[in-house]
């Protein structure tokens, strides 16, 4: 008989026959989730308020004299940079084609957003037609994070108002009210990696791939606290159920009774990660449906993970699950039953999850290697860090958590390993304890 | 004759404490020997030792020649461990705790089957064996491990305190299967116990043991003349208050 397949078997028994845990591994999801939300997104819009300066450009191929007139006319320009908007035209730096525009915009990273005046400009205007404004809005980060949602309506409502003055003092002053407060509309174009997405704002993009980027870590993190959780609570229940010394003593290897333990927590967080899969999509569906339809279609155009990137996020999990199962291990040997056991778990995940997904975040606002290998040290924050490094195509940092990630674990199978063949996964205990008594 | 256990000058200390100070025995084949001795004395670390599950401080115990600490894994192959307060899962049934642990000992199915067979008369729980553990009373968990430590058929059983918290019946049972099984198997016991008239009914031979050292040992017979005793609970009074054996002839 394999030893082996029998402490798995048991551990999946003794999970699945838990209504506790099943019921963790159903609810927490939906509770969750929406709070995470609601956190992550508020942490992300503040930024758009701290913009104090934003230089547009502007191309402009009207066939007519009025965007010229508009443009280089010194009241509208200081009325736009009282507004914060600066324009700066390319037709001065003998650019004058629509593809020639985008190039250029896509080599120089201190500009984000070009407006295009249309050939028809001056005719839409002079006949009360809405002139369509392309906005191309250059996102030119590998990570869209800090998206200004608002950007582009807010230079167009600005440039809108001294068009309308511009029509109400030069063209005709009794046309249409209702052409006056829109004589333009934008196109949205958002460029990000080289591709131009129409028809989406940046902020409907940003929002796409945050999901995007936001999902891995934190199907990562939640699995990660179950796997924890499920090996100390397999160790400490051992301990509970006064089954540790009779488990210790059969004829099998004490490593592959460890060995069991990871794998059964493994397949126990793999059957969680898929309640969480199941959770997750259902929450943001619903919420997405209701309020961004369009957001699937945005979706539906583009995927911020490649294959490869995939496939490395499974290397990265799985790293982490099996370092995080042994770092559950031995908080289960520390700990003197199922209730303790919980509780230490449940006072590190709050710290755990804050610092796992707030740091990485905090980090790549003001990203340096050694800030970024510095925190990559911690257990739990270095698989989130190493998927912002995939996807911002900094191999090299990538390549050191990874590192960094096999090291500990390395580490801690040692440890771990060492305290469960020798008498250590018995007297730990009573050491901490005189400890506790002593102090 | 030849030793199957064999212990030799052990010491453990736990910090500064000295629970095992220098105990030798020796244990026959096919012989029921207990370990009698107050709280404290050192019977169950002494046990544990022997279980492979702690390391002497210093001085030997062998099992069939295997040292516990060098050759643990192949001791583990010979012994099966009884704790005094050992548990079950809770959330298996008896069945399916049977079952795992057989699938350590077991070299095929059919053997596994065999043992847990075995296992389930043991137990005498019968149906019962079909619900889960958490269900069970306290005798009712003891009988289950108790069938868990000899369905194995091991060459050496130790059981520590197989009686303790058990009511009368319960109690009658296991010593019953214990002395029944050892016998028909002829395996090696190594047992401790508080209760001295357990001992005088299932063993060959006792060894008194008071603050880790074994301060007498015998057969019940030869212990209750040596110290012209009716019974092992006055030889253990005696002993323990330290009175020499030929101040009651």
């Amino acid at each position: 008989m394999n030893p082996l397949l029998a402490i798995i078997k048991k551990e999946i028994k003794e999970v699945l026959r838990d209504k506790n845990t099943l019921f963790g591994v159903i609810l927490l999801p939906i509770i969750l989730f929406p709070m995470l939300g609601l956190f992550v997104s508020s942490l992300i819009q503040p930024e758009v308020e701290e913009i104090q300066q934003i230089d547009v450009a502007v191309l402009n191929l009207d066939a007519g004299t009025i965007a010229k007139e508009i443009l280089s006319n010194d009241t509208v320009r200081q009325a736009l940079n009282q507004s914060g908007i600066r324009l700066i035209i390319l037709n001065n730096l003998n650019i004058h084609t629509e593809s020639d525009a985008v190039e250029y915009m896509k080599s120089n990273t201190s500009l984000r957003l070009l407006l295009i005046f249309p050939e028809n400009f001056s005719f839409c205007i002079r006949n009360q037609i809405i002139a369509i404004i392309e906005a191309y809005y250059f996102i030119h980060e590998n990570i869209p994070m800090q998206e200004d949602t608002q950007i582009i309506s807010y230079v167009l409502e600005q440039i809108k108002s001294i068009i309308s003055t511009y029509i109400i003092q030069n063209i005709n002053p009794n046309a249409n009210p209702v052409f006056i407060q829109n004589p333009i509309s934008a196109l949205p174009v958002t460029v990000y990696r080289g591709k131009e997405y129409k028809g989406v704002p940046p902020g409907m993009l940003a929002g796409v791939f945050s999901f995007q980027i936001m999902f891995a870590p934190m199907i990562i993190l939640l699995l990660i606290m179950l796997i924890m959780n499920s090996t100390a609570m397999s160790v400490a229940s051992e301990k509970e159920q006064k089954t540790l010394e009779t488990l210790l003593t059969l004829p099998v290897k004490r490593t592959t009774l460890l060995l069991g333990k990871i794998i059964g927590a493994v397949i126990i967080s793999i059957l969680g990660l898929i309640s969480y899969i199941v959770g997750f999509k259902f929450y943001i569906d619903s919420i997405m449906h209701s309020a961004y339809e369009e957001v699937f279609v945005a979706e539906s155009i583009t995927s911020l993970f490649t294959l490869s990137d995939i496939v490395f996020i499974i290397i990265v999990t799985f790293i982490s699950l099996l370092t995080n199962a042994l770092i559950g291990i031995i908080i289960g040997t520390f700990s003197e039953d199922t209730k303790s056991a919980g509780t230490i778990t449940g006072v590190l995940f709050g710290p755990i999850f804050a610092i796992s997904f707030l740091l990485p975040f905090a980090i790549l606002r003001t990203p340096s290697m050694l800030t970024i290998i510095g925190v990559s040290l911690i257990p739990f924050v270095s698989p989130v860090i190493a998927i912002f490094m995939l996807l911002a195509r900094e191999y090299l940092l990538f390549v050191i958590i990874i590192a960094i990630m096999i090291v500990e674990f390395i580490i801690l199978l040692f440890t771990t390993a060492k305290i469960y063949t020798t008498e250590k996964i018995l007297t730990l205990r009573i050491k901490l304890r005189r400890k506790r008594s002593e102090a | 004759m030849k030793y199957v256990v064999d212990v030799e000058d052990l010491v453990k200390f736990f910090g500064k404490i000295r629970a095992v100070d220098g105990i030798s025995f020796q244990v026959h084949e096919g012989e029921i020997f207990g370990l009698i001795g107050p709280n404290g004395a050192g019977k169950t670390t002494t046990l544990r030792i022997l279980a492979t599950l702690l390391i002497p401080t210093s001085g030997h115990a062998r099992i069939y020649g295997y040292d516990v600490v060098e050759d643990a894994e192949k001791v583990r192959y010979i012994i099966s461990y009884l704790p005094e307060d050992a548990g079950a899962y809770n959330r298996l049934t008896g069945w399916d705790y049977l079952q795992f642990m057989a699938s350590f000992v077991a070299k095929n199915k059919k053997e596994l089957e065999q043992m847990v067979k075995e296992g389930a008369e043991l137990s005498g729980l019968g149906d019962r064996l079909r619900d889960l553990i958490k269900t069970y009373s306290k005798g009712m968990k003891r009988r289950l491990v108790l069938a868990r430590a000899l369905m194995v058929r091991p060459k050496v059983a130790i059981l520590d305190e197989p009686t303790a918290g058990l009511d009368i019946i319960h109690a009658v049972h296991v010593r019953n299967i214990i002395r029944e099984y050892a016998r028909k198997y002829g395996i090696t016991v190594v047992l401790s116990s508080h209760n001295m008239l357990e001992v005088e009914y299932i063993c060959d031979r006792v060894a008194i043991i008071n603050k880790g050292k074994i301060v007498a040992e015998g057969t019940p017979k030869e212990l209750k003349e040596e110290y012209n005793a009716e019974n092992l609970e006055e030889v253990f009074i005696r002993v323990i208050k330290n009175e020499s054996p030929t101040s009651h002839n």
